[in-house]
């Protein structure tokens, strides 16, 4: 295999590279010193808009976008339109060739067989971002812990980010081998409970982790198998149930599990991401029990390298404070593909975070549009 | 909301008014149906203000929406048509009853599945969605007004689709049972309904457009195919089963697709002083957001405040949200038009054809093969489901 000659640093590639890799730096250094919670609001704007800038010249997709959708917004990068997460699923979103991937996450796909793909030049970002977020609202009051995964491992589906993420928070926050009770698609029943039965016996925390559906799935076969996990135990549900279970009410699936694990629903959160992020938001009550705060309203913790922001779905304007809005997330970790994501979320603001309200299906009235996406399906 | 008992006491007291229609000979029926029409039709009486007020509250549509679909559906019952329907269909099945369930999509649905039962002296029951029952409603009660044997020979009802009690009432024992919806509900009918009953199934589809290179040969023809094309994205909002999705323009014609698609956005942008379109619900306008955006990385998106019109080449079709927002590709004859839809021989409802020729060497190609401009206003005789409209009766 031939070597690529080296870039010109003064061609225009050369150019587009120099500034990529200014703006992973300062992003990194941007995360770290954000990371213990802090916020610079000035500094991610300013840093923002000159990852859009550059994402606009080196993204093709992203040009197109603020060239058809974004005529009519202001010379701030920062109103220009953000990138539809649709897009992924019909065109490549990146900065770089895709002989440079290191990484390609996957979305679940719909039934046209349609999946989302978020390339990825370096992890560097992806890491810190996640850790950061995680070590801030998930292990604030934890080095380690024994970690029970009920998702699949990243041998397992390397193209999930949710799989590649809970790989990493083995290695960063488990105590011991991570426990991984979901394989080839159905829940080890016998090893989770074995695996929680051990923890109580040790009066060893655990935290559980995985999705929203898989959960189900645990609370359909544990059937009246009830646990007491010890005290510092926590939860961390993630994603919806994509008819892949019955659907659970958030306020009710809170009940369950802390019926189900006892653990205290203050130790009992939701994790928001999404496959075209490298970022992810947590809620907020863990941390301010662990740490002995009174908790606010249950609501997302939103990291200072993001800006999160609600648009009117008709104008993609920014919509009043109090006013529900369509979510959009900026994210300063996603310099290689596209920072601005336009997410069918409807979200509140909430105090200091926000609050998703759910995803804006498709309520459009062609009861059978799976069936005709299905038909005319593929990637252009 | 009825009581399954109050359902079955209903559905009792439609059969015995059955005995009373078919007393009424069908011309009568046929004379009282067009009357009935007539009176919802004319915005200046009672029962057509009224109506026209409630369709407002209830389907999201702007007035000028409304007058297009209760004109366009309203005018075919004349008792010429509904006489020589009946003709056509010959004697059919003894009667019984009729059960009916529609969708909320498009308003005016109700109009066969009440009106031609009652025709051929069958009763109908029909369970309409809870929030837009206002046609089918208003309807019953013309009907009352003018032929108070008609108007008891029908009744409209409303719950929720998850009311299995309800469901299973509504449809006891039916002799026959046309179901609207989507493909979970017409299976969850399906499944429940008695070995007697007939199933006469609408699932959900969509339309397609095709303009041949004929219908382009002129400026002239131009603007009148653009023209008729934006009337069928408008019709509804696009919300209908019959309205298009693409809009597929032949290559070699004067004006390309992509001018063709220019010359839609611009047509649909004017449309909108006179037939602005309706309110957009948060989930329609989410999937706006997606389907524009994908529209702008795959080719060129001409938006504006009352829709979007994306040229996307010869890109694999996609479906559009609706709400007038609708995606042109080129398409290089007519045997390539066929080969692109050949994947949609389940869900294609409709296919407009601009150019004479073209329609009729397309004719079978889709349930519904209709002149552009004319896809929301089929004719009384029209196979909407590739079946006659008054299959089962």
């Amino acid at each position: 295999m031939s070597a690529r000659p080296q870039q010109d640093a003064a061609s225009p590639a050369g150019v587009l590279d120099a500034t990529r890799a200014s703006l992973v730096q300062r992003s990194a250094r941007l995360i770290n010193a954000l990371a213990q919670g802090g916020r610079d609001d000035l500094a991610r704007d300013q840093l923002l808009r000159e990852v859009l800038a550059f994402q606009r010249t080196a993204v093709s997709a992203y040009g197109r976008i603020v060239a058809q959708l974004g005529e009519t917004y202001s010379a701030d990068p920062l109103d220009w339109p953000a990138v539809p997460t649709d897009v992924f699923r019909v065109m490549r979103v990146a900065a770089h060739r895709a002989d440079q991937d290191v990484k390609l996450f996957r979305t679940s796909g719909t039934s046209a067989g349609e999946r989302g793909e978020h390339a990825l030049r370096d992890l560097g970002l992806y890491d810190l971002a996640a850790h950061a977020a995680a070590r801030h609202a998930l292990f604030p009051d934890v080095e380690r812990m024994q970690l029970v995964l009920l998702a699949p491992s990243p041998e397992e589906l390397p193209d999930s980010s949710l799989s590649y993420m809970l790989g990493r928070f083995g290695a960063w926050f488990g105590a011991g081998p991570s426990t991984y009770a979901l394989r080839d698609g159905a829940l080890d029943h016998a090893l989770l409970v074995r695996t929680l039965e051990r923890c109580e016996r040790d009066a060893a925390p655990v935290a559980l982790l995985g999705t929203s559906f898989a959960f189900v799935h645990a609370e359909d076969a544990l059937a009246a198998r009830r646990f007491a996990l010890p005290r510092g135990s926590r939860i961390m549900q993630t994603g919806g149930f994509k008819g892949r279970s019955r659907t659970i009410e958030p306020e009710a699936m809170l009940r369950l599990l802390a019926a189900r694990y006892g653990v205290a629903p203050a130790f009992i959160v939701q994790e928001y991401g999404m496959t075209e992020l490298s970022s992810q938001l947590y809620e907020t009550t863990l941390r301010d029990a662990a740490l002995g705060r009174e908790p606010g309203p249950r609501r997302l913790w939103v990291p200072g390298w993001l800006r999160v922001s609600r648009v009117d779905a008709s104008t993609l304007e920014p919509v009043a404070s109090e006013r529900e809005g369509l979510l959009r997330i900026d994210d300063l970790a996603n310099v290689d593909s596209a920072c601005a994501i336009q997410t069918s979320d409807r979200a509140l603001a909430c105090e200091d975070g926000i609050r998703v309200l759910g995803r804006a299906e498709d309520a459009t009235p062609r009861g059978c549009s799976l069936a005709i996406d299905a038909a005319l399906g593929g990637k252009s | 909301m009825p009581t399954a008992s109050e359902l079955r006491d209903l559905r009792t007291g439609l059969r015995l008014a059955g005995v009373a229609l078919r007393e009424r000979s069908v011309q009568a029926r046929a004379q009282a149906i067009e009357t009935a029409c007539l009176r919802l039709l004319a915005a200046e009486h009672d029962e057509g203000r009224e109506l026209r007020r409630a369709l407002l509250r209830s389907t999201g549509l702007t007035a000028p929406g409304i007058e297009h679909g209760l004109q366009s559906t309203l005018r075919v019952f004349t008792r010429e048509a509904l006489l020589a329907l009946h003709a056509e269909h010959g004697p059919g099945r003894s009667p019984g009853l009729a059960a009916v369930v529609l969708a909320g999509n498009v308003f005016s649905a109700a109009a066969r599945p009440l009106l031609l039962p009652l025709l051929h002296g069958w009763p109908v029951l029909l369970k309409a969605a809870s929030a837009d029952d206002a046609f089918p409603r208003a309807l019953q009660r013309a009907l009352t007004q003018v032929d108070r044997e008609l108007g008891a020979a029908c009744a409209v009802v409303t719950f929720g689709r998850e009311d299995s009690a309800l469901r299973d009432a509504l449809i006891d024992g039916v002799e026959l049972l046309s179901v609207y919806g989507d493909d979970e509900t017409v299976a969850a009918f399906a499944a429940i309904r008695s070995a007697g009953t007939r199933l006469i199934a609408h699932g959900h589809g969509l339309g397609l457009a095709f303009v041949a290179a004929s219908a382009l040969a002129s400026e002239a023809r131009v603007q009148a195919t653009v023209q008729a094309v934006a009337r069928d994205v408008a019709a509804y909002d696009q919300r209908g089963c019959l309205s298009p999705h693409a809009v597929l323009v032949q290559r070699g014609a004067a004006c390309d697709a992509r001018g063709f698609a220019l010359r839609l956005a611009a047509a649909l942008e004017a449309l909108t002083a006179g037939w602005p379109r309706g309110g957009l619900p948060a989930e329609a306008a989410a999937a706006q957001v997606q389907w524009r955006g994908v529209a702008a990385v795959r080719g060129e998106l001409h938006a504006h405040a009352g829709g979007a019109v994306s040229y996307a080449g010869e890109a694999a079709l996609r479906v559009s949200p609706g709400y007038r927002n609708v995606a042109v590709y080129e398409c290089a004859d007519v045997a390539a038009l066929r080969a692109r839809i050949a994947p949609l021989v389940l869900q294609l409802k409709a296919l407009g054809v601009a150019g004479d020729a073209e329609r009729e060497s397309l004719a079978g190609c889709a349930p519904y093969v209709c002149a552009a401009g004319a896809m929301q206003e089929p004719p009384l005789p029209a196979r909407l489901d590739g079946v006659h409209p008054c299959e089962g009766l």
